[in-house]
């Protein structure tokens, strides 16, 4: 996840001059230079403290983010915002405990917070507590209708837990939203045509995996699950020409091998199929 | 036809015409099967407590009635004993065969022909091991194997040491009889699952976590268990071959379910293992004693993603009447049963998506399994034993502890889950077969704990159908390894006589063929493991055939 996948914050403990200008044109660089000079002029600067966490945390420095944020609260215990942001930068840390201890009073604090359900739901998904990330992620989904990270979030758990029509749906409604956004998502594209695979629907998938990839073109991934439903469809001929032109941008890529090992049983060339097979374990070494 | 001895077994006629739904009963309690299945404690805490045991179906008195051997588990005090060199006294209860009376009742007689086992009990086989017509009896242990031959008269004589098999204590799981030599004689695969003896038992059991749920801790990070290929030597013993014929398990994978089968297409029997945990193994006969694991390039290995599983049973048996036999192996619950459709000679899909069998089977946790054709309409359907090893599962949200025995219906090559109203439970091993001979198959099922239950076979609408029964005279005297096709009304039919599969359990060895709305077959074509071939032309339908090598 990319930290400008996180909304900027609704409010913070208010702002400096010219600051919300700048967040608003994601020039992390001039807002830094913004917070930085209120910071020298002021070090115990509740609202530059906060920003300083939050800028840190949009260019990616979480562990710097962690321990502002941290000061932050030591003077103001009771922000929401602070505790989301440090919970967030725990979270991109890897540090799921202390990341759900800050999140969940980040919760109290900011119940209408629809993000912070989102990543209570991402910590327990990856814990796989699928009852717990369920009710967050149908939660963050109650408070922001016009999530797609959500949506698709909740589609994974659907599936994780073996419901199927429920997760499909999930997916649908993140598709229908993301169509409206400027900025697009190839997640829940990519997540309903494996789904459908798996659902033995290969030519449905395949339109889903195609759009997929005009959302991200260059994912490989998604290029393999494109072809593995073109050839489920019995499109034999394009999907080995899709594993093809991966192939040859990445001779390494063991799923791609594999993949075509698998066509190529299909369109009965035998040797060339276990060609394949070996290059795929040869390509799974480390 | 010729000089036959064909010997009606029975000739229940059923009506034609298209089935209209899928009946069972359990009628274990009303039989006389009377066992109570254990498997070390309620909560789990050993992975040696969650696997379960099988049964068999033989006919061990040739009374031309399927008896069944249920092979049970034992407890950790016990298991104890042995581990520390004292095998307690055999226990009641840890062997049961139950004699088939043939008015729907078995009597248990273990004690009465001479079988027993002091050890932890996993798998049930059978098979003439020694060509003297008689049918005998391997039990798998965590202990050490016990090989029963059958003395003609009603009784079995424990040989497993004479007969060269190891003494050492193992944990065995699945077996495998077949003459992969083409000599005549049955040799034997045994598979290994965990080191036993690497595990301390009297110190606290480690506890492991899957998706938040503490639970047992392996078979990932124990170590594994060696497999072993025993060659029949002819003179009722075997010697262990596994490094000569280089099917050495290396790796020590965690074998569960073996099978011997041609899986190319050259008429020699290969090996396929499913392995726990791990990359499956084909050993592909190289027709000189020896074979080559071939498992990965046959697309037999891993699933459709190129990802190892949890590999438990086998299903196998030409599914969608090509002529070719297709695979299927149970796994655990949050992943697929990969169908493995063999697309041409030796070479395997996973079509699991395809077929319907993929998002289905994902809540599921699979033991055993086969093709079974339930109503005889002539396509085989697919039959599971479902149960969690883990008595909290439910926490997961995904499944449960207590599954469905499943039979999914086969409806033109795609599978659909069909309600037998059979209660759920966590079950391992099981076997098919028409134990009252009315050409319907039924099944044996046993839970982990528990009752085990036979579901009696009572579907109202079924097609033809035809029983074969097949004895070799140059081959093996099981026949394992024959080929028969079953030709009429313009379709084909395609088996083989097979030893293995399922899980810790043996299927009916007759072969069951559904013929749908066919009542005149044209031919039926064998081809025996000798080469010899043989046809019999316009065979009787609804009723089981022995066919003799040669005699035809």
């Amino acid at each position: 996840m990319a930290a400008a996948d996180t909304a900027p914050p609704s409010g913070g403990p208010g702002t400096l001059p010219g600051l919300a200008e700048l967040i608003r044109q994601r020039d992390w660089v001039r807002a830094g230079e913004t917070v930085d000079r209120a910071l020298e002029q002021s070090p115990d600067s509740l609202p530059a403290l906060y920003w300083k966490s939050f800028l840190l945390f949009q260019t990616g420095r979480y562990r710097e983010s962690a321990v502002a944020a941290s000061r932050y609260l030591e003077r103001n215990p009771s922000s929401g915002e602070g505790r989301k942001i440090l919970g967030l930068a725990y979270f991109m840390l890897g540090q799921a405990a202390p990341a759900e201890v800050e999140l969940q009073k980040a919760s109290q604090l900011a119940a209408s917070d629809a993000d912070i359900r989102y990543y209570l739901g991402r910590i327990q998904f990856e814990r796989q507590n699928l009852p717990a990330a369920l009710e967050s992620f149908r939660t963050a989904v109650a408070l922001d209708a016009q999530s797609v990270k959500g949506f698709n979030q909740l589609g994974q758990t659907y599936e994780g837990l073996a419901r199927f029509d429920e997760a499909r749906a999930a997916y649908e409604k993140a598709i229908e939203i993301d169509r409206r956004q400027a900025k697009r998502s190839e997640w829940p594209y990519f997540n309903l045509g494996v789904l459908l695979i798996k659902e033995g629907r290969a030519g449905d998938a395949a339109g889903w995996l195609r759009e997929a990839l005009t959302v991200k073109p260059s994912w490989p991934e998604a290029r393999v699950q494109f072809a593995v439903a073109l050839g489920s469809a019995n499109q034999l001929g394009d999907a080995r020409l899709v594993l093809e032109e991966l192939l040859r941008a990445e001779p390494n890529n063991a799923q791609a091998h594999y993949q075509l090992a698998r066509l190529l049983v299909k369109l009965q060339l035998p040797e060339e199929a276990r060609r394949h097979f070996r290059l795929f374990a040869e390509s799974k070494q480390p | 036809m010729g000089a036959a001895w064909a010997v009606l077994l029975c000739a229940a006629a059923s009506g034609a015409g298209p089935p209209d739904g899928l009946r069972f009963a359990d009628i274990a309690a009303q039989a006389g099967l009377r066992v109570e299945m254990v498997c070390g404690g309620p909560e789990k805490r050993w992975i040696t407590e969650a696997n379960g045991s099988g049964a068999a179906w033989l006919d061990y008195d040739r009374d031309g009635r399927l008896d069944v051997l249920i092979v049970n588990g034992s407890t950790l005090p016990r298991l104890i004993q042995m581990m520390e060199g004292a095998p307690p006294a055999p226990p009641a209860g840890a062997l049961h065969l139950f004699r088939n009376l043939g008015n729907g009742r078995f009597a248990d007689v273990t004690a009465k022909v001479g079988l027993f086992n002091p050890y932890w009990g996993t798998g049930a086989n059978a098979a003439d091991f020694d060509n003297d017509g008689f049918t005998d009896i391997l039990v798998t242990n965590i202990g050490v194997d016990l090989l029963f031959r059958n003395n003609g008269n009603g009784t079995f004589s424990e040989m497993g040491k004479s007969a060269g098999l190891t003494r050492r204590t193992h944990w065995h799981t699945g077996s495998a009889f077949g003459d992969y030599d083409n000599d005549g004689h049955a040799d034997l695969y045994v598979a290994g699952y965990v080191d036993v003896r690497s595990l301390n038992f009297r110190a606290a059991p480690g506890v492991c976590n899957y998706r938040g749920l503490p639970g047992f801790c392996g078979p990932l990070n124990l170590k594994g268990e060696a497999d072993i290929l025993y060659r029949n030597n002819g003179d009722g013993t075997f010697s262990d071959v596994t490094a000569r014929a280089k099917v050495a398990d290396r790796e020590a994978r965690y074998g569960f379910t073996v099978v011997f089968e041609d899986l190319n297409q050259d008429s020699r029997p290969d090996i396929f293992v499913a392995n726990d945990s791990g990359a499956n193994y084909l050993y592909l006969n190289s027709g000189d004693g020896t074979f080559q694991e071939s498992a990965l390039v046959s697309g037999l290995a891993f699933n459709k993603d190129g990802r190892s599983q949890a590999n438990m049973g086998v299903a196998a048996g030409d599914y969608d009447n090509d002529g070719r036999l297709d695979l299927l192996t149970t796994t655990f619950s949050e992943d697929h049963f990969p169908l493995f459709r063999q697309a041409s000679p030796g070479l395997f899909e996973d079509v699991s998506g395809q077929a319907g069998l993929e998002a289905a089977t994902i809540p599921y946790l699979g033991w055993a399994a086969g093709f079974a054709d339930f109503d005889n309409d002539g396509v085989r359907e697919l039959w599971v034993a479902n149960g969690h090893v883990y008595p909290a599962a439910e926490k997961l949200g995904s499944t449960t502890y207590h599954q469905p025995f499943s039979v999914f219906q086969n409806r033109g090559g795609r599978f659909a889950e069909v309600r037998l109203g059979v209660p759920k439970n966590s079950y391992r091993g099981a076997a098919t077969g028409d134990f009252d001979n009315d050409g319907r198959m039924d099944v044996i099922v046993l839970p982990v704990a528990g009752a085990p239950m036979l579901l009696s076979n009572q579907s109202v609408r079924t097609g033809f159908w035809m029983g074969l029964s097949l004895t070799g005279t140059r081959s093996n005297r099981d026949a394992l390894g024959a080929r028969v096709e079953v030709e009429g009304c313009g379709r084909k039919w395609f088996d083989t006589v097979r030893n293995g599969g399922s899980y810790l359990s043996r299927n009916d060895p007759r072969l069951h063929f559904g013929l749908g709305s066919c009542r005149t077959v044209d031919r039926v074509s064998i081809v025996w493991p000798s080469g010899a071939r043989q046809v019999i032309a316009k065979p009787a339908v609804n009723r089981y055939i022995a066919v003799r090598e040669g005699l035809h």
